[in-house]
């Protein structure tokens, strides 16, 4: 018994002197906000594979799109004494107090896919309003010019990206020009996730039938979720689009199906872009060029969709 | 001596548990002992912390209150509605187009729009502790519905969409230092000290104990049970009110989407401290160390950087060995 006991504590102890023998890398945190889909997971593979690459060390945490699970984390990477930090932010405002004391204690700050109230070093990401006019603006011109119905699908009610990508498509519907030749159906929330993007199709089917025109989802998950209800519901003319640039959704619009549109988002940039101005910041000093870093918010459909098409791409 | 050995186990087994997981984090962990951390551990705590404790009045009732993460949403959103000028927002498509800051016109000064919600939480625990008492149908089904009914409101209330502007004594509430104490872990600190006193030594406290141990005896003893049977979910669903408002200066807005699950940990926290779920039996001291516990061990993989799922994993396997430990403990003692 007692030599058990001795076993134990040694092996415990070798554990704790592995977990502090650790090297001088510089470390980072990464609070995501979760990994439910293909979208998260390539953002959370990017962070480690650019991290290993730039020589630093990062921890990368699971918030499970629980804002009160996110300031937890956060507060545990201050622990851990990370030197900066990238944060991809459950509601735009809700880590607005714990990005304040963050900031307090010299660490900096880079928001990442999701846009942050507060004061941090940059934003890497697509312009989320500009992606949802983009699509918008294809809705009235070119595939309902004469005005329909419209399924909206979000991520996550309050969360920025939805509310950018679904208010930008809206302010194009909104427009003088447009007033009254179009009606949003009903709004139903999918968590970005393809089971529930299908799930919550079936509902508006049920519900709406033969009204819909088109179903405009807040990400290619949820939308190839809902392509798969129409399909099986015989609803080959109800037009689908998304966002993200996902490589199925990408094999979809080659097809030149019910499957229109979608916004370049690229997970695996984005993360790389944004590990790279934090390491930079924190060991060489260099200031971001700009505060808001752009990138994607390219519109895809069938007319340049073989440009972007790769069916060995991770995402 | 050897039955003396068992007594000690038996009236400080958790004791002995919290000691032992301390001394693994330590020896786990090098940062397990720094000032950050154990203010950590604290904070983090004391929102489940003040759940548990109306968890505890209710379960001592032989009851189960399952609505009150759902309470915690609807304060905090109900909370942030206030202080834009208004009690109703149901907003159908405007809400969703809301962006920005917006400017703050609180129809209530502050400490009577705090107390307004605190009662609103207080008229919910109300209606399901008589609803559960009158009808005779156990609170497991009551507040399960009432958990799917406020969470469906708080969402609706303003489409999932998050209230921002939270004024700054609410965020003290929840981030300010007293003596390097964290503001939240004085305020579960001081509530359950309160409730322990109340139950170790008022007649109202005994009359808990005693309806809860069994109606129809109290009854015969002259206890009127209504009363008790009603007053836990009242204090359950008022402590969740007022964690909604701290998690309102947690998070610097109002959200209606958090706390969801927290019933199940409050539910854990109060069995690993002891009560027994058949109602009768229990302490606030249990609770507290419960708590801990929990915390503990989320803490202590957060700290060895264990993944969000397997975390879940080890954290069940770790309630069910404390919970057979204390059987064991307990019905040595017995024997």
């Amino acid at each position: 018994m007692k030599k058990k006991l001795l076993l134990l504590i040694g092996v415990l102890l070798l554990a704790a002197a592995l977990l502090g023998a650790q090297g001088k890398k510089i470390l980072i945190g990464f609070s995501h906000v979760a990994m439910n889909c293909p979208y998260y997971l390539a953002m959370d593979k990017a962070a480690k594979e650019t991290a290993a690459a730039k020589g630093a060390e990062i921890i990368v945490l699971n918030a499970e799109e629980d804002i009160s699970k996110q300031i937890a984390d956060i507060e545990s990477l201050i622990v851990k004494g990370v030197k900066g930090l990238i944060v991809n932010s459950t509601t735009e405002y809700g880590t607005m107090p714990i990005i304040k004391k963050v900031k307090a204690m010299g660490i900096p700050v880079v928001a990442i896919d999701r846009p942050l109230y507060g004061d941090y070093l940059a934003y890497v990401g697509i312009d989320q309003w500009k992606a949802g006019e983009l699509q918008g603006e294809l809705f009235t011109k070119k595939l309902l010019p004469a005005g329909g119905n419209i399924v909206l699908i979000i991520g996550d009610p309050g969360c920025p990206a939805s509310i950018g990508r679904g208010n930008g498509m809206i302010s194009i519907l909104d427009r003088p020009e447009n007033k009254g030749k179009y009606k949003i159906l009903g709004t139903y929330k999918a968590s970005y996730n393809q089971m529930l993007g299908m799930q919550k199709m079936e509902e508006a089917i049920a519900a709406f039938g033969d009204k819909i025109d088109l179903v405009y989802c807040a990400n290619d998950s949820m939308a190839l979720g809902a392509l798969a209800a129409l399909q099986n519901a015989g609803m080959t003319n109800v037009l689908v689009a998304g966002i993200d640039g996902q490589k199925e959704a990408y094999a979809e619009i080659l097809k030149g199906g019910q499957y229109k549109s979608t916004v370049i988002n690229n997970p695996t940039e984005i993360t790389q872009k944004a590990v790279s101005i934090l390491v930079d910041y924190l060991t060489k000093k260099i200031q971001p060029k700009e505060r808001n870093v752009i990138t994607g918010t390219v519109l895809i459909t069938a007319d340049n969709v073989k440009k972007v098409y790769d069916p060995n791409s991770v995402f | 001596m050897k039955l003396k050995a068992n007594h000690v186990l038996a009236d400080y087994g958790l004791y002995l548990i919290l000691l032992v997981l301390i001394v693994i984090s330590v020896i786990l962990s090098p940062l397990f002992f720094s000032y950050n951390n154990i203010a950590n551990l604290l904070t983090q705590s004391s929102f489940s912390g003040l759940l548990a404790i109306g968890m505890t009045f209710v379960i001592l009732m032989g009851g189960i209150d399952l609505s009150v993460g759902s309470v915690v949403g609807f304060a905090s959103i109900l909370y942030a509605t206030i202080l834009h000028g208004s009690f109703f927002t149901f907003m159908p498509e405007e809400i969703f187009i809301y962006s920005g800051a917006p400017k703050l016109t609180p129809i209530l000064p502050l400490p009577f729009d705090v107390l307004f919600v605190l009662l609103v939480g207080a008229f919910i625990g109300l209606i399901s502790g008589f609803i559960s008492y009158r009808f005779r149908i156990h609170s497991f089904i009551v507040t399960l519905c009432f958990m799917i009914f406020i969470r469906g409101l708080a969402v609706s209330y303003t489409h999932g969409q998050p209230l921002f502007g939270i004024p700054d004594p609410i965020s003290f509430l929840a981030y300010g230092l007293v003596a390097k104490v964290p503001m939240p872990t004085i305020i579960w600190l001081g509530i359950s000290l309160l409730c322990f006193l109340l139950l170790k030594f008022s007649r109202f406290g005994r009359g808990i104990y005693a309806v809860g141990g069994g109606e129809e005896a109290a009854r015969l003893s002259g206890l009127e049970p209504a009363k008790y049977r009603i007053f836990p979910y009242i204090a359950s669903a008022s402590l969740a009110a007022l964690v909604g408002i701290m998690m309102s200066g947690r998070m610097g807005c109002g959200d209606p989407k958090i706390a969801q699950g927290w019933e199940l940990d409050a539910i854990a926290a109060v069995v690993i401290g002891g009560t027994s779920l058949s109602g009768g039996k229990g302490s606030i001291g249990g609770t507290v160390v419960g708590v801990l516990i929990l915390g503990l061990i989320i803490n202590i993989m957060n700290l060895l950087e264990i993944e969000a799922y397997p975390q879940q994993m080890a954290k069940g396997i770790i309630i069910v060995a404390a919970l057979a430990l204390h059987a064991l403990f307990s019905r040595r003692r017995k024997r």
